[in-house]
């Protein structure tokens, strides 16, 4: 940090750094499987979105969960004029699992 | 209300919840992948009506030997010597956090993490399971989970908060906010049953990044079929026991394989480390007609690629 403010956490050391970029939450969408679906964001417009995902599984086997791979096709649109997500069940390997898309913004 | 970085763009806002540091992940348990349950098995093949058929019984997980018995006209046994590899493991690792948590991965030169899954146990305890990879096992402890998720606490104390139109609290000092200092983008992957391909680039920012972590997500899998005809043929020899198998004269041990991923991440520079796991014991198969052999069977699933994946710094959030 070359200038500006710095604020303190509790033990004096910074909440955050002037020098890079935050990455705000959106909200986490829980997809089931065989699920498609869409959100709008127009009150991020002017925002970028990254959707990212991560396997929601709970067969109570880890080994069964490691194998299995829910593919969820993610794509961000801006098309009018603000940030829209769109999801769809693809291929999978082992069981079809809920899958959780983290959306983010920033 | 904004808090913008040097370079104009935000670090935090009233639009919408920051992402904040809630605190590295405990591991719970470990299972390597040379003592899970079912992996030592034991074979016993039987002669009956012209046909093989076999069973499976589990024996100690752990190298050493294990007895192939034969039943009916062949009427003896052998033992034989096998082993497993010891290069990886699946962890456990437990967090509390309001919200499911990101979860970014230290891997080092000598041992390496991937996210599989991330699940809600009970109230607010998150079960992360991890694919460790490590060139021993005196390093697996290296690896680190630095677990981030929206605030959902109010300041206490002093410092300074934002607020959303709705009353909530969107971020505040007390919490360090997510920042990512790089970002990794991986283009493609390929496999040709013995190796995994990863194409990818590295922000040229991570030269500055001391502790870089890698924010893992699920991208892909692959799974390898393997024909171990070597050990199928000196099992099922008839020259060896004098056996004759009508119609069935091969058996195919049949391994599958997951590989999942981490990036280790040093001096600016990133290098692909896959973490690969059996998840499913060798399983002895009888299949007539077909001719022993070291065929290789693989398919590779991704998510659509590419995918930007952020790095953090985790000295920042020690």
């Amino acid at each position: 940090m070359s200038f500006g403010a710095s604020l303190l956490t509790s033990d004096g050391t910074p909440s955050f750094d002037l020098s890079r970029d935050g990455y705000s939450f959106v909200e986490v969408v829980s997809a089931t499987a065989g699920s498609s679906g869409s959100r709008s964001y127009p009150e991020l417009a002017g925002w970028q979105v990254f959707a990212t995902v991560v396997q929601d599984a709970s067969t109570g086997s880890v080994f069964t969960d490691v194998a299995s791979l829910t593919v969820v096709n993610v794509s961000v649109s801006y098309a009018a004029g603000y940030p829209a997500v769109s999801w769809s069940y693809g291929t999978s390997v082992g069981s079809p699992q809920p899958v959780a898309l983290f959306i983010m913004a920033h | 209300m904004y808090i913008l970085s040097d370079n104009g763009r935000f670090i935090a806002s009233t639009s919408a919840k920051s992402y904040a540091f809630v605190g590295k992940a405990t591991r719970t348990s470990i299972s390597y992948t040379s003592e899970q349950a079912g992996v030592g098995r034991r074979y016993y093949y039987y002669l009956s009506g012209g046909k093989v058929t076999h069973t499976v019984s589990t024996i100690a997980a752990s190298a050493g030997t294990a007895k192939l018995q034969f039943d009916g006209s062949c009427g003896s046994s052998t033992t034989f010597t096998w082993s497993l590899s010891d290069s990886s493991a699946i962890a456990v690792y437990e967090i509390n956090s309001a919200y499911r948590p990101l979860v970014f991965v230290r891997s080092t030169a000598n041992s390496s993490g991937a996210v599989a899954s991330i699940v809600l146990v009970s109230g607010t305890l998150w079960r992360i399971t991890v694919v460790l990879g490590y060139s021993a096992r005196t390093y697996v402890d290296s690896v680190e989970l630095y677990c981030f998720a929206p605030i959902s606490d109010a300041p206490s104390g002093y410092g300074i908060a934002l607020y959303g139109a709705d009353g909530s609290v969107l971020m505040h000092t007390g919490k360090k906010l997510l920042q990512p200092a790089a970002s990794v983008t991986v283009n493609s992957a390929t496999t040709d049953g013995s190796t995994i391909t990863v194409d990818y680039d590295a922000s040229t920012s991570l030269s500055g990044v001391t502790k870089p972590c890698v924010l893992s997500v699920d991208w892909f899998r692959a799974s390898v079929t393997h024909k171990a005809s070597d050990l199928s043929r000196a099992l099922l020899s008839s020259s060896t026991y004098g056996c004759y198998y009508s119609g069935c004269n091969v058996a195919k041990l049949v391994t599958q394989r997951v590989v999942s991923l981490g990036f280790y991440v040093s001096g600016g520079a990133v290098t692909f480390k896959a973490a690969s796991v059996s998840t499913d014991a060798p399983i002895a198969q009888c299949s007539g007609g077909q001719a022993a052999g070291t065929s290789l069977y693989h398919s590779l699933v991704t998510t659509p690629l590419p995918v930007t994946l952020p790095v953090i710094d985790g000295a920042f959030y020690d």
